[in-house]
Parts: structure tokens; C-alpha cells; sequence
């Protein structure tokens, strides 16, 4: 009974606040949807070209380059430039160069890239080859295989509502400062069913938020999709998980900015470590051990056994 | 101004002595920089790592959470139930404005040059132009993210909706600058998008500084967040709340 009071006591003081509880409804959904609709690490390799344009002793093949790299699968080009390229490397933009500024035929240009020797050697071989042969570059299968779209968006909506969920949750610490945790406990009901009823209200809020937020992004994102049952467990193992996170962290702070600064570094921890950004196959092999107790890693897992 | 340092030096004890505060500014990162760097330690060479990539990265997105912390030392007197006293005491508005920015930013500014230093020295970050204009630049965000605290903390109504959406913009705002994964991109609306974030900006300018030995966008971005510091210090002082001042602690006050 004392759980069923907490959460509709709780429902009540949102309702009372309508257009404050629309924003705090909405906004997340449409936060998640622009964040889930990012297609991340989309598969193709990006190759810049520097110099080749400029170089006057190319200046009859260059077109041979572009027509190779045109025909090329999983490959996307464009130009690099002298002033920002270590950068551009560095920020993702390029995987690998292919330097021409001191080229004098199209086959010796020199790679740049900030992976390891090996991988740059082994990367320039193929690129080489294909040039030489006039053939298409074929790259796919060296970058390690990472999640699929819908992996990838479910584990970053996950990431994203283990953080919003604290934002409802919070409001039990403040509970707790005012007393009203104590009031509670005074009427011979354990701090535990406060806790619980808070959860519950967390729960419904945050459930009806990823579904919301899951329906959106299987109309708008290409390459997302879920059946209803998928839909149905997934969604409800998101806001549990989140639910449950938030209040443990709650539950754990002394204020609000702590449980919120605490939910946001935690969760970025563990979206990282469950694969969101780097594939558990390229980790270090203590990591890919460490990933275990990822719940990303876990509903990526699951999505792959439904 | 003997008042004004006066109150600053108060702020700045209860900043320092903050260990959440701190802990957050300095440990953080830290360990962010050696979970990220080992975890993505594949996908790089020896020349560049994934350390000195994090290392970059990093500082400019804790600074961006400091928001809500600037936000809360625009609560510290209502929490603390000194604010009235304040009132009473022949203080400007404009004084208790400046103090709390000066000692959050000075306190966070300096948690980011013991990281910096940590990061040169530890991670081998490579600073032969020195760390001095990085350093700038992060102070100049260091600036900009603490005004926009006490302009939520002290000058708006709705400070507990606001500062719990808060972390949702920063994260966002995160992802697309690259500060958890690089996520570059050949496409151009795309690109337009991650352009949006100040932190993209953050992060370009200082690796084009570290790496390709451009200063020139470190120095017009260190401006653009210095001179958006200056309008929101103003704003705070301007929409300066007295109620939220002495009341803000109070449960539903923001109702």
C-alpha cells in the first residue's frame, strides 16, 4: 500500500505542474531521437587525397585515382587539406590519407593514418595494388565488425535514460532533505517502500518515454528495426535497468548535482565498455573481460538471442 | 573591491575545499583519459595514442559539466542559510556575481592545468609550442560554462528543471565533438550537425594547434567564448534573482 501512496503521490506532483512535465516528457524523447538517429561508425572507410590535385606531375592520371576510388565498395574520398589533415585524421574525418604532394606517379603516394605500422602497411599494399591494377580498393573487413544500427541506437538510448532517469529519480534526495522520507518512515513503513514506490513511478515514466522514442526512430531511422515483441521486452528492459541505476545512485548521493554528475559518468563508462563506440572485439582483453558487467553489452547481447 | 576579494577568497575556501568538486575536475578526467586511452589503445599507432587523444578531449567536456556546479555555487547561500546576511551587508549584486564566477573558475581553471600537466607528462601530449595557449582556451570555456552556471543558478526561476536537463545538452553535445569516439564525417549535413557544438570546436582547435601548428583557431574560439563569457556574466547580473538568492533551497520555491 505504502509503495502504490509513494507513486501516485509522485504522479500527482507531476500532473500538478502540467507544462513542466510535458518539457521534462518530451524533451528527453526528442533528445534520444536526434541521438539515436546519428548513425555513428557507419561502415564505410573515409579516404582523403592530398595534393593530387596540385601536383603537376599527375595532373594527366589524377582522374585515373577518383574513377578508381569511384568504383570502390564501402569507400567514401574527398580532398585533404596541407593545413589541417593531421587533424582531420585525428578527428575521424579520414581513416587514411594518400599523400600525393611528392608524388610523381599515381602509385607512390604515401599513407598516412594513426593506426599502428602493421595495420598503415598492410593498408597501403591494398591501396597500392588496386591503383597499380587499375582495380577497385577493396578495404572492407579491416575495420573490426561493430554493432549493427539498431545495436547501436538501443545502447545509446540505454546510455542516454540511464542519465534522464536520475533527472526524475533526484527528487527523492530532496524527499530526504525535506524530511518527508522520514514522515514516511514515521507511519511504520520502511524507507525501503519509499524507495520503491519512487522506482515504480521512474519506471512508468522512463517506460513510456523509450517507447515512445523507439516507435519514432523505427520510422525515421534507416536501417533500425524491431518487431513487436523485440520492441516490447527491449523498451521494458531499458527503463528497468535505467530505473533501477538511477535510484541505486540516488539512493547512494548526498545531493542532486552529485546523483546527476555520478548517473552521467557512470553511464558513459559503461556504454563505452558494452561497445557503443568501439567494437568489444578490438578491446584490450582485460576490457573485453570488464565488459561483462556493461548492462549495454547485455541488451546487445539479448537483442541478438531475440 | 576589498569586499569584493574578500568574498572572493570566502568562495574560494568553500570551492577548494569541495572534495566532490575537485574529485570531479582533476580525478575524473584522469581516469577517463586511462580507461578510454587502454580501451581504444587498438585503434592506434605508437605516434599518436589513444591517450593523447582523450587527453584533449576530455578537458574541455568536464569543464562543460562544470555548468552545474557553477549552477549550485549560485545556491551556496540559500542552502546554506547565509543569503539574508548578505542583504543586510552593504554587497552589490554585481559582487556577489563576480565572486562566485571568479573562485569557480579560478578553481576550475586551476584543476585544468594540474590535468594538463599530468597529461603532458604522463601521456606524452605534445606541447613544444607550450601549454600556454591551450591553457587560455580552456579558461576562456573555463569563463563562458561558469557564467552560464550563475546565470541558471542565480537568475532563473525553473533552476531544478533546468539544471537536471542540463547534463542531457552537455552529453549531446559531447558525443558529437568526439569526446567518448571520433565520429567524423564526409558527409556534409551531418558534419553541419557536429558543427553545432561548441565542444567540436573546442577539440578541433586544440589538436589543429598540438598537431598541425595552427593557432588560429585556438585563438578566435578562445575569443568567441570569452566575449559569450562577458554577456552571460552580464545577464547573470542583470536577471540576478534576490528571491532565488535567499529562497532557492526551498522545496517547490520554482513552483
Amino acid at each position: 500500500m505504502g509503495i502504490y501512496l509513494v507513486m501516485k503521490n509522485n504522479f500527482k506532483r507531476s500532473f500538478r505542474h502540467k507544462a513542466l512535465f510535458a518539457v521534462t516528457f518530451i524533451l528527453p524523447v526528442i533528445l534520444c531521437i536526434i541521438t539515436g538517429a546519428i548513425r555513428f561508425g557507419h561502415s564505410s572507410i573515409r579516404v582523403g587525397i592530398l595534393g593530387l590535385d596540385t601536383n603537376s606531375y599527375l595532373s594527366a592520371d589524377r582522374k585515373e585515382v577518383y574513377e578508381i576510388l569511384n568504383k570502390s565498395d564501402g569507400l567514401t574520398y574527398g580532398a585533404a587539406s596541407k593545413g589541417t589533415f593531421q587533424t582531420d585524421l585525428i578527428l575521424g574525418k579520414f581513416h587514411i590519407i594518400l599523400d600525393y604532394s611528392k608524388s610523381r606517379t599515381i602509385n607512390s603516394f604515401q599513407l598516412l593514418g594513426n593506426q599502428d605500422e602493421g595495420k598503415l602497411l598492410q593498408l597501403e599494399k591494398i591501396v597500392k595494388e588496386a591503383v597499380t591494377k587499375k582495380q577497385p580498393v577493396t578495404l572492407t573487413g579491416l575495420k573490426p565488425k561493430g554493432l549493427s544500427v539498431t545495436e547501436r541506437s538501443i545502447t545509446i538510448i540505454l546510455t542516454l535514460f540511464m542519465v534522464l532517469s536520475t533527472v526524475h529519480a533526484s527528487g527523492i534526495i530532496r524527499d530526504k532533505q525535506n524530511g518527508i522520507v522520514l514522515r514516511y518512515q514515521f507511519a511504520k513503513l520502511g524507507s525501503t517502500g519509499y524507495a520503491a514506490g519512487y522506482t515504480i513511478y521512474n519506471f512508468l515514466i522512463i517506460y513510456a518515454q523509450v517507447l515512445l522514442c523507439m516507435m519514432a526512430l523505427l520510422f525515421i531511422q534507416k536501417g533500425f528495426s524491431l518487431d513487436s515483441r523485440e520492441l516490447f521486452i527491449i523498451s521494458l528492459l531499458i527503463a528497468v535497468i535505467s530505473a533501477g541505476f538511477s535510484m541505486l545512485i540516488c539512493l547512494g548521493s548526498k545531493s542532486e548535482v552529485q546523483s546527476n554528475i555520478m548517473a552521467s559518468a557512470l553511464a558513459v563508462v559503461f556504454s563505452l565498455l558494452g561497445g557503443t563506440f568501439v567494437a568489444i572485439d578490438a578491446m584490450p582483453g582485460l576490457l573485453r573481460i570488464l565488459s561483462f558487467i556493461s548492462p549495454d553489452r547485455w541488451m546487445v547481447e539479448l537483442l541478438r538471442v531475440l | 573591491m576589498r569586499i569584493l576579494m574578500k568574498m572572493i577568497l570566502m568562495d574560494l575556501k568553500r570551492r577548494t575545499k569541495d572534495g566532490f568538486v575537485l574529485g570531479y575536475n582533476i580525478i575524473f578526467p584522469i581516469l577517463m583519459i586511462i580507461l578510454l586511452g587502454y580501451l581504444t589503445s587498438g585503434n592506434y599507432g605508437k605516434h599518436f595514442t589513444g591517450y593523447q587523444y582523450y587527453s584533449v578531449v576530455m578537458l574541455p567536456f568536464c569543464i562543460a559539466m562544470a555548468m552545474i556546479t557553477a549552477a549550485y555555487a549560485g545556491k551556496d547561500e540559500a542552502y546554506k542559510k547565509t543569503a539574508v546576511r548578505f542583504l543586510f551587508s552593504p554587497v552589490s549584486r554585481i559582487q556577489i556575481v563576480l565572486s562566485k564566477l571568479i573562485s569557480c573558475a579560478l578553481t576550475i581553471c586551476i584543476c585544468n592545468l594540474v590535468v594538463l600537466i599530468i597529461a603532458k607528462l604522463a601521456f606524452g601530449l605534445p606541447a613544444d609550442l607550450g601549454l600556454i595557449p591551450i591553457f587560455l582556451l580552456l579558461a576562456s570555456e573555463t569563463f563562458a560554462v561558469c557564467a552560464a552556471g550563475l546565470l541558471i543558478g542565480l537568475g532563473m526561476k525553473n533552476f531544478i528543471l533546468i539544471k537536471n536537463l542540463l547534463n542531457i545538452p552537455i552529453c549531446l553535445a559531447a558525443i558529437l565533438a568526439g569526446s567518448f569516439y571520433p565520429i567524423g564525417t564526409l558527409n556534409s549535413r551531418l558534419e553541419l550537425v557536429l558543427k553545432l557544438s561548441p565542444l567540436t570546436w573546442m577539440n578541433r582547435s586544440i589538436f589543429l594547434f598540438l598537431y598541425d601548428n595552427n593557432l588560429s583557431l585556438l585563438w578566435k574560439t578562445a575569443l568567441i567564448f570569452f566575449v559569450t563569457g562577458l554577456g552571460l556574466t552580464l545577464l547573470a547580473v542583470t536577471f540576478f534573482k534576490k528571491e532565488e538568492f535567499i529562497y532557492g533551497d526551498l522545496p517547490g520555491y520554482e513552483k
